[in-house]
């Protein structure tokens, strides 16, 4: 599911230049991890939606369960 | 340089407060909001959404355009004599957007703007987001100070659509209900529509009432951040004090952007308590007119100088306890007491902010 | 009064790019958004956040940092001295379609990360991170290209001491072959010309 989670964030981010080897499970996808910022992280909750059915109802809580792969798949595998 | 001073009156708005400035004051005076619920898509959403039925609005033409010339017309018919030679900025964020899909031919504000005001008028269209009511404003007064036009009539304009409501909503900027500028508890911003126009000019003896000074104002880029305010609000700073410096005044109260989401409010109250401010009056508009865009800049000062002229600010209705790590002087109810110098601000998408100064003569 | 001098211009059409006039380069005749990218590839390199942009504020982004990397405008002035006014006929028209599109189906269909850019400033919003311009930003529609307009505006900002420098410019996404043009104007004279609607209609 980690792969496939790199892929979706590569394909709704258009991280063109990003191979999915470069995303680290457990480094952080924001700041001074991957990069990503506040609006990346409204796209990563439109894309837990449509691809696994998950909502995040309150974006404050997004930052935690955004942080890395490692927590995003965790969130997933608890809420599916 | 800078020496001419400008005159800024005759002003107009139609609002779901009311489709004439007086209304519209009074009607905010008397604590009245904008705001309700309403069914859009498949959810509700707080909005200020203007009634169709009540303008007499029979919906074959374009609203936008109905509204456009309407409103244009009635400032107009609050000068002595008919203008001639008269420029027209219009401000909007979105323009005709609800009429996207007829294609790319003839799309574009300009093109809906001629329609509206007429075709060989000498138009000029800002679309900057929601601090394009403000950069109309100062182009205005450009114009004038340049000698390039003597009389210049702003509009500021923006409707609701399902565009702007679901894109809003995908940011998780809006609170389901109304909002709550500079208020602890605030979640978000409504999203209003509205147009203001207001004819500004060299010439005082063209308005049937007393306008007021128009001082200028300014602009000023975060270059940080396409969505989201610089947290320590740098560029609005530097345009505040810009324009507080051109004008050469302490305000006496502050019309601020206050949208009622976290980061503008709390960015605004570090701006303001930097530069010295804390202490001055200030209100937001959001809690009864919602979010404008386009029109922000232009209704929001309209009502700001009826508010100069008759001697009683607004309140920021819907706040309650301040909750901006800065302290400013937000006030919940109408202020009362005269008002000699006002600063209008803006903040918005694309790193922008402005403010502008008006004097009462 | 100074009206400005135009001290540098950079304009893509017809698949050549213009510096000051003269023909310097010409690209594969591809569409527009690849045209972009071979120069994003070519010429700019690291800045990741270009992928992630729309062709409007792409169109922005490459055409303004290699105006300012040619010009060390940037480095001439503070930042707050300089001031971005751009121009266009459809606004953000093509990432309005792709925002419509989305929400057909219901709200939910809406991306954040486009819906940002269905406003025509924000393009310009992303030449000023990258170059720390924090001065006046405005754009402004027009029917059709306009040279007039485009003096007009230069000469308002110098005129009234709003900015030292101004980058003026006209970019319309939705033409592939469209004339999309930036310049600098100066309150200064370089080795320039002065600030006219006629000059500005030669140089694009």
């Amino acid at each position: 599911m980690k792969d496939e989670l790199k892929t979706h964030i590569i394909n709704y981010l258009s991280l063109d230049d990003v191979n999915k080897d470069d995303i680290k499970n457990d480094q952080s996808l924001f700041g001074d991890g991957l990069g990503l910022d506040s609006i990346d992280a409204l796209e990563l909750i439109v894309m837990m939606e449509r691809e696994y059915n998950i909502k995040i109802a309150d974006p404050s809580k997004g930052k935690e369960i955004l942080f890395s792969i490692d927590t995003i798949s965790t969130y997933i595998t608890e809420n599916s | 340089m800078f020496s001419m001073k400008v005159f800024a009156g005759a002003e107009h708005i139609i609002s779901p407060l009311g489709a004439d400035s007086e209304t519209c004051y009074e009607n905010i005076i008397s604590g009245k909001t904008g705001i309700a619920k309403h069914l859009l898509g498949t959810q509700k959403f707080s909005l200020a959404q203007i009634d169709r039925a009540s303008l007499q609005f029979k919906g074959v033409k374009s609203f936008w355009r109905y509204l456009l010339s309407r409103s244009v017309a009635a400032s107009l018919s609050k000068l002595n004599d008919p203008q001639e030679d008269l420029a027209y900025i219009v401000s909007s964020a979105k323009g005709e957007i609800h009429h996207l899909h007829r294609g790319i031919f003839g799309y574009g504000i300009s093109h809906s703007a001629k329609a509206a005001i007429g075709k060989e008028k000498r138009i000029y269209c800002v679309s900057n987001a929601c601090i394009s009511g403000l950069l109309a404003l100062n182009m205005g007064y450009d114009l004038i100070q340049a000698g390039k036009a003597d009389t210049v009539v702003v509009s500021g304009i923006d409707l609701i659509s399902d565009f702007v409501v679901s894109g809003f909503n995908s940011l998780f900027a809006l609170d389901p209900e109304q909002c709550r500028p500079f208020d602890q508890t605030r979640k978000g911003l409504n999203l209003g529509e509205a147009i203001g126009t207001i004819v500004l000019s060299k010439d005082a003896t063209i308005f049937k009432e007393e306008p007021v000074e128009f001082s200028g104002g300014f602009s000023n880029n975060d270059a940080n951040h396409i969505s989201g305010p610089s947290r320590t609000g740098e560029g609005l700073k530097k345009a505040v004090s810009r324009a507080l410096n051109h004008a050469d005044i302490t305000p006496d109260f502050i019309n601020a952007h206050g949208t009622g989401t976290d980061y503008n409010d709390g960015m605004e109250a570090e701006a303001f308590s930097a530069l010295g401010l804390d202490k001055v009056p200030l209100n937001s508009l959001k809690s009864v007119f919602g979010h404008t865009l386009g029109a922000a800049g232009i209704v929001e000062t309209i009502v700001s100088i009826q508010g100069m002229k008759s001697g009683t600010m607004p309140g920021t209705y819907a706040l309650k306890t301040l909750g901006t790590n800065k302290e400013v002087n937000a006030i919940s109810a109408a202020h009362n007491g005269e008002v000699k110098s006002l600063l209008k601000t803006c903040s918005g998408f694309g790193g922008g902010n402005a403010a502008v100064i008006f004097k009462k003569l | 009064m100074s009206k400005g001098y135009i001290n540098s211009a950079f304009s893509l059409k017809e698949d050549c790019i213009f510096w000051d006039g003269e023909i310097e380069s010409m690209l594969a005749p591809t569409k527009l958004p690849a045209q972009l990218d071979a120069m994003y590839k070519k010429l700019v390199k690291d800045y990741p956040k270009y992928y992630r942009m729309d062709g409007m504020a792409k169109l922005v982004f490459i055409l303004g940092d290699l105006l300012c990397e040619r010009t060390g405008i940037c480095e001439k002035y503070a930042g707050e001295d300089i001031a971005i006014a751009l121009f266009n006929s459809s606004g953000s028209y093509p990432s309005d379609l792709i925002h419509s599109e989305a929400i057909k189906e219901g709200f939910a269909g809406a991306s954040p990360s486009n819906f940002v850019y269905t406003l025509p400033n924000v393009g310009v919003g992303e030449l000023c991170i990258k170059r720390k311009i924090t001065g006046e930003t405005i754009f402004l529609i027009e029917d059709n290209f306009s040279e007039d307009r485009m003096s007009e505006l230069a000469e308002l900002y110098i005129g009234q001491k709003k900015c030292k420098a101004i980058i003026i410019g006209w970019v319309e996404p939705t033409q592939s072959e469209g004339n999309h043009l930036l310049l600098i104007s100066e309150e200064e004279s370089g080795l320039a010309l002065p600030n006219t609607a006629e000059n500005i209609k030669n140089l694009c």
